[in-house]
C-alpha cells in the first residue's frame, strides 16, 4: 500500500468522470465563446488536455497546455489524433521552469482545486503563471473560490472510523483515537446529516490574491436548526467563474451534486448536545506545514454554552 | 564506533571526532564547514578516509584546499561503507536537528522504543547494547597501522586520486540518497492512520493472522516471536496472546514504532525489563524496536538466528510490489533459528485471463466527444506504464485459473524475488464450453494466495487468497491489458485456417504468457513484462510484442 504512481490513468479517469466539475467547465467555456475567441489561452496543469480541447473547440487563437507528468505525453497525442495540432501546444514540464514562446497571454484556465479546496492544490502555480504571463486585462479562470463549514450528526461513521480503535480484535488502541482524529476524513455527507447553518470562512480571489492569502485565521458561528448531537465539522468549497455572461460555477457542498473531492470531515473528540437555537462558535486557522509546505495544519477552536452542553477545546488537525 | 585513523572506541561521534582533531590533525566539522557538506558527503567522506587509512594514504596534506571544484570522496561508491557495520556511518549526529520526526506520543522512559537510532540514546537502557562483532575489523585494522610507514611517502598519492577523479563514474546501482528518499516516503507513507484502519479492517488479511497465530498453540505456545513491520502491532498482540514467551516488534517508522509500544503498554503486553522474576512469565513479553529489519543486531542485543518464529504481513500489489520481501529473507536469514517458522511461509502468485468487461477500453474512447483511446491504450501498449490495481468482477474471468510462479518462504534466497514464469491459459472445460462463437481473452489478471501450511500451522493451517473468486481484500488484484484482444476457444479440432491465430476465424486453444517479475532500478518498484503466444489445438503459434509494466 504506497500509492506513488498506482493506478495512473485511473485518477485522470476519476476527474473526467466527476461530471459535476468537466461539465461546469465546458460550460464555461461552449457558453461563454467571447472569452476565448481569438485569444491565447494557457491550461495550468492540464492532464489530458481536455480544457485545452474544451478552449480550442471554442476558437481560442493559440493554447498552451502545460503539463509536468508523464500525462503530457499523452495529451500530445490526444491532441494530434483529435486534429488541433495546430491550435494546441502541449509543453512537458514544470510551470515554474519552462519558457512560453509568448510574453503573454490573454486567459489562463486552470482545474487546481485539492480536497478542502487547498490539499494538494496547484494554487500557487497557477498565480506564478498569473503574474509572468497574464496581460493586464486578462482573465482567469476560474476566479473566485470560497471555503465553507457546517457541523454534522455523524455517530455511525465516527464510530466505525473512530470508535473503532477502542476495540481491535479484542485489543485496545484506543490511544491511537486522539492521532487517528487528527487526519481530516475526505467523504460524502448526507445532506439530512448537517444540523446546523452553512458559514461562509473565507473568499479567494484569484485573479488578484497573493499566496500567503491561502494561509488564515477566521471565526465562525453555526447556529443549529434542530435538536440533534453534534460530532464533526464539515468544510466544503465553491468555485466561481465570474467573468462569465452569467454567473456560473459549483459547489461541493453536501447540498449539492456530489463531485469527487466529496467533503472535508473533521471529527470533534467531543459529542456535543445542541438544542435548536444554540450556538456552536469558534475559529480556524489553516497554513501550510512549515516543514512540508505541501502539508495543510488546521486548528480548530470551538465553543458552545447550551442547555444541555458546555464544552470549549482547542484540535489540531493534519491533512498529509 | 571506532575512529579513523586508530583503533581508539567511542560512545558517540562527538567525542570521536574531537579526538581524531587532537590527536590526529584531523578537524572533520571544520572540513565539513569548509566544503559545504551535506549528509552524504559526510557519510562518502568517512568512507573515503576510512579506504585511505587502509592503504596507508594520506588523504590531506593541505592537498585538499587546492582542490578545484570537485572533492576526492566525489563518486558515489563512497557512499557505500567502507568498513563492515561501521557504526559511525548510523550515529552521525552533524545534521541531527533537521530530522527529528514528529512522533506525537511522548516515549515513556524505561521503554525500550529507541528514538531515531542514534548510539547515545542507547545508554542506561538495559536491553539496547550494540553488538561489539567489529572485533576481525580492528584486528585487519591494527595491522594496516602498525604496517603504516613514518614520514616518507605522503604525496605519491593524489596523482592517482586526479585519476580516479577523472573516471567515469558508473552507476550500476542505485545509490543510497535515492534509497533513502524512497524509504522515507515509504515509511512516512504508512504513518497516516487511514491506511492502518484500512489494513484492520481487511478481515480476510487480519483474520487469516489471526487465526494462524492463534489456532496453532504447539507452534506458538512459549515461542520467541520477530514481528518484521509490525505497524499497529496486531500480530505482536496476536502472538503474545497465543503464548509467546518474548515478542520483538520491529518497524521503520518511528511514529508507527511508537504507535506500537503505546498500543502494547496499553493492552498489559509491554515487556519490563525492570520487572521481577515474579512478574516474568506474564504476558508481558512485548518489546518494539523503531528499526529496518536489516539492522535489528545494531539497536539490540539479539542472539544470531534465535527466533522460533518470524511473522510478517509484507505482501503488496501484485504480491512484491514494495520488495518487503527482500527485509523478511533477511530476518529469516540472519535472525530465525535454523528450522524456525515464518509465517506465512508459503506464497503463490495466480492468474487467468478476463473479457472485455475487465477493461476501461470503452470509457476512453470518447471523452465529452473526444478521442483518448490512446490513454486506453497506454494501459495496454507495449510501451504502457503502468498496470491498473481494482477489483476484477469474477464473471470477468473467461479462462480457468493458473499458477504462475510458487515461492517457498521458508527456504527461497533474495534473488529468487526476480523471476520468470509462466501461465498457461485455456477456456474451462465444463459449463460454458458450449458457448458457441468465440471467447474474447482481452488480458491477464494476477493477485496471490499466502499459505501458513501445515509445515508449521500443524493445529491449523490457513490459507489467505485475493482471488477475484473470493471476498475482496484490500489487494484487489492486478491487471494486465493484452495490446489486442485474443480469441481463445476450447474446440480441439480447429478448421485448418490460413488466418492468424488468435483471430475470430482461428482462435486459440491455449494462451501462454511468459511473464517476468523484477525488482526495478526505482528503489522499491517492480518491472513486469509480459510475453503473450497463442497457440492454435493444431500447434500453430503466433507471439505478439512484449508488454512492459512498471508498478
Amino acid at each position: 500500500y504506497f500509492t506513488l504512481g498506482v493506478c495512473f490513468a485511473g485518477i485522470h479517469e476519476e476527474m473526467l468522470k466527476d461530471v459535476v466539475r468537466t461539465r461546469s467547465y465546458q460550460n464555461v467555456i461552449t457558453q461563454n465563446n467571447f472569452l476565448f475567441k481569438d485569444k491565447i489561452v494557457l491550461d495550468v496543469g492540464a492532464g489530458t488536455g481536455i480544457l485545452s480541447l474544451f478552449c480550442a473547440k471554442a476558437g481560442a487563437k493559440h493554447v498552451y497546455a502545460i503539463e509536468c507528468s508523464q500525462m503530457a505525453d499523452m495529451a500530445k497525442e490526444i491532441v494530434k489524433t483529435n486534429g488541433f495540432s495546430e491550435v494546441i501546444t502541449v509543453i512537458k514540464g514544470k510551470v515554474e521552469e519552462i519558457d512560453l514562446p509568448v510574453p503573454k497571454v490573454d486567459v489562463i484556465i486552470s482545474e487546481w482545486m485539492g480536497y478542502f479546496l487547498l490539499f494538494e492544490n496547484m494554487l500557487d502555480t497557477v498565480l506564478f503563471a498569473r503574474d509572468k504571463w497574464l496581460a493586464d486585462d486578462g482573465v482567469v479562470l476560474p476566479d473566485k473560490a470560497s471555503l465553507h463549514l457546517t457541523a454534522i450528526e455523524d455517530a455511525e461513521y465516527k464510530e466505525d472510523k473512530i470508535e473503532f480503535w477502542n476495540n481491535v480484535y479484542g485489543f485496545d488502541m484506543s490511544c491511537i483515537k486522539k492521532q487517528a482524529m487528527m487526519e481530516p476524513l475526505v467523504d460524502t455527507v448526507d445532506q439530512n446529516q448537517i444540523v446546523t447553518n452553512c458559514q461562509l470562512l473565507k473568499t479567494m480571489d484569484i485573479s488578484k490574491m497573493s499566496s500567503g492569502d491561502a494561509s488564515f485565521t477566521v471565526p465562525f458561528k453555526l447556529v443549529a436548526e434542530r435538536n440533534d448531537f453534534i460530532h464533526a465539522l464539515v468544510a466544503y468549497f465553491n468555485v466561481s467563474f465570474t467573468k462569465c455572461h452569467k454567473l456560473m460555477g459549483f459547489s461541493t457542498g453536501p447540498r449539492s451534486k456530489s463531485t469527487h473531492w466529496k467533503q472535508t470531515v473533521l471529527y470533534l473528540e467531543d459529542v456535543v448536545t445542541i438544542c435548536e437555537g444554540e450556538t456552536l462558535s469558534g475559529s480556524m486557522t489553516v497554513a501550510n506545514n512549515k516543514k512540508n509546505p505541501r502539508d495543510i495544519d488546521i486548528t480548530l477552536k470551538y465553543a458552545i454554552n447550551g442547555n444541555r452542553c458546555k464544552v470549549s477545546r482547542t484540535q489540531h488537525y493534519k491533512m498529509r | 564506533l571506532l575512529c579513523l585513523f586508530c583503533s581508539a572506541r567511542f560512545d558517540s561521534d562527538g567525542p570521536l571526532f574531537a579526538h581524531c582533531g587532537s590527536v590526529h590533525g584531523f578537524d572533520f566539522h571544520k572540513l565539513v564547514r569548509e566544503l559545504g557538506l551535506d549528509f552524504y558527503g559526510c557519510i562518502k567522506l568517512i568512507n573515503f578516509v576510512r579506504s585511505k587509512v587502509a592503504e596507508n594514504k594520506c588523504w590531506s596534506c593541505a592537498e585538499i584546499s587546492q582542490l578545484e571544484g570537485k572533492v576526492p570522496w566525489a563518486e558515489d561508491s563512497y557512499l557505500k561503507p567502507f568498513m563492515e557495520d561501521d557504526s559511525l556511518l548510523h550515529s552521525l549526529s552533524i545534521f541531527d536537528d533537521e530530522e527529528d520526526e514528529d512522533c506525537g506520543m511522548p516515549v515513556v522512559t524505561g521503554e525500550c522504543s529507541v528514538g531515531n537510532g542514534r548510539s547515545g540514546e542507547l545508554q542506561g537502557n538495559g536491553l539496547n547494547t550494540i553488538i561489539d562483532d567489529c572485533s576481525d575489523i580492528s584486528a585487519r585494522f591494527e595491522k594496516a597501522v602498525t604496517t603504516e610507514s613514518n614520514g616518507g611517502d605522503n604525496n605519491g598519492s593524489l596523482s592517482e586520486e586526479q585519476t580516479d577523479r577523472q573516471l567515469k563514474i558508473t552507476r550500476a546501482s542505485v545509490t543510497a540518497k535515492e534509497i533513502k528518499k524512497v524509504d522515507d516516503n515509504y515509511f512516512g507513507s504508512y504513518s497516516s492512520f487511514g491506511i492502518h484502519r484500512e489494513m484492520l479492517g481487511d478481515k480476510v488479511r487480519t483474520d487469516a493472522y489471526r487465526d494462524a497465530l492463534l489456532d496453532n498453540p504447539s507452534l506458538m505456545n512459549g515461542a520467541t516471536v520477530l514481528d518484521v513491520g509490525c505497524g499497529t502491532g496486531i500480530l505482536s498482540l496476536f502472538a503474545a496472546k497465543a503464548g509467546a514467551s518474548r515478542v520483538v516488534a520491529v518497524d521503520g517508522s518511528a511514529k508507527m514504532s511508537s504507535v506500537a509500544t503505546h498500543v502494547a503498554k496499553n493492552n498489559g503486553l509491554l515487556y519490563d525489563e525492570n520487572a521481577n522474576t515474579e512478574q516474568k512469565g506474564g504476558p508481558q513479553v512485548i518489546s518494539v524496536v523503531h528499526t529496518k529489519a536489516e539492522e535489528l543486531n545494531h539497536k539490540i542485543v539479539v542472539p544470531p538466528n534465535g527466533f522460533d518464529v518470524l511473522v510478517s504481513e509484507w505482501m503488496g500489489y501484485c504480491l512484491l510490489y514494495e520488495s518487503m520481501l527482500s527485509s523478511v529473507i533477511y530476518a529469516r536469514d540472519h535472525f530465525l533459528k535454523p528450522g524456525g517458522a515464518i509465517l506465512p511461509d508459503t506464497a503463490t502468485i495466480l492468474g487467468a485471463g478476463f473479457g472485455r468487461g475487465g477493461t476501461s477500453l470503452p470509457f476512453w474512447e470518447n471523452v465529452y466527444g473526444f478521442d483518448m483511446s490512446c490513454i486506453g491504450k497506454e494501459v495496454t501498449g507495449s510501451s504502457a506504464r503502468f498496470p491498473v490495481v481494482d477489483v476484477l468482477d469474477s464473471k470477468d474471468v473467461v479462462t480457468d485459473t493458473a499458477v504462475l510462479h510458487y515461492f517457498d518462504l521458508a527456504t527461497m534466497k533474495e534473488s529468487e524475488m526476480d523471476f520468470t514464469a509462466s501461465l498457461e491459459l485455456r477456456l474451462p472445460e465444463s459449463g460454458a464450453a458450449a458457448v458457441a462463437g468465440v471467447t474474447w481473452c482481452h488480458g491477464i489478471v494476477l493477485w496471490f494466495d499466502t499459505g501458513f501450511t501445515d509445515r508449521f500451522c500443524k493445529d491449523k493451517p490457513v490459507v489467505l487468497s485475493t482471488s477475484p473468486f473470493s471476498t475482496p481484500t484490500h489487494w484487489s488484484q492486478t491487471i494486465f491489458t493484452f495490446e489486442e484482444p485474443i480469441a481463445i476457444t476450447n474446440e480441439k479440432s480447429v478448421v485448418g485456417s490460413s488466418a492468424s491465430v488468435g483471430s475470430a476465424e482461428c482462435p486459440a486453444g491455449t494462451i501462454r504468457s511468459r511473464i517476468s517479475i523484477v525488482r526495478a532500478s526505482e528503489h522499491r518498484s517492480i518491472d513486469i513484462s509480459i510475453e503473450t503466444t497463442g497457440i492454435s489445438s493444431d500447434g500453430r503459434k503466433r507471439s505478439w510484442p512484449a508488454q512492459i509494466f512498471n508498478l
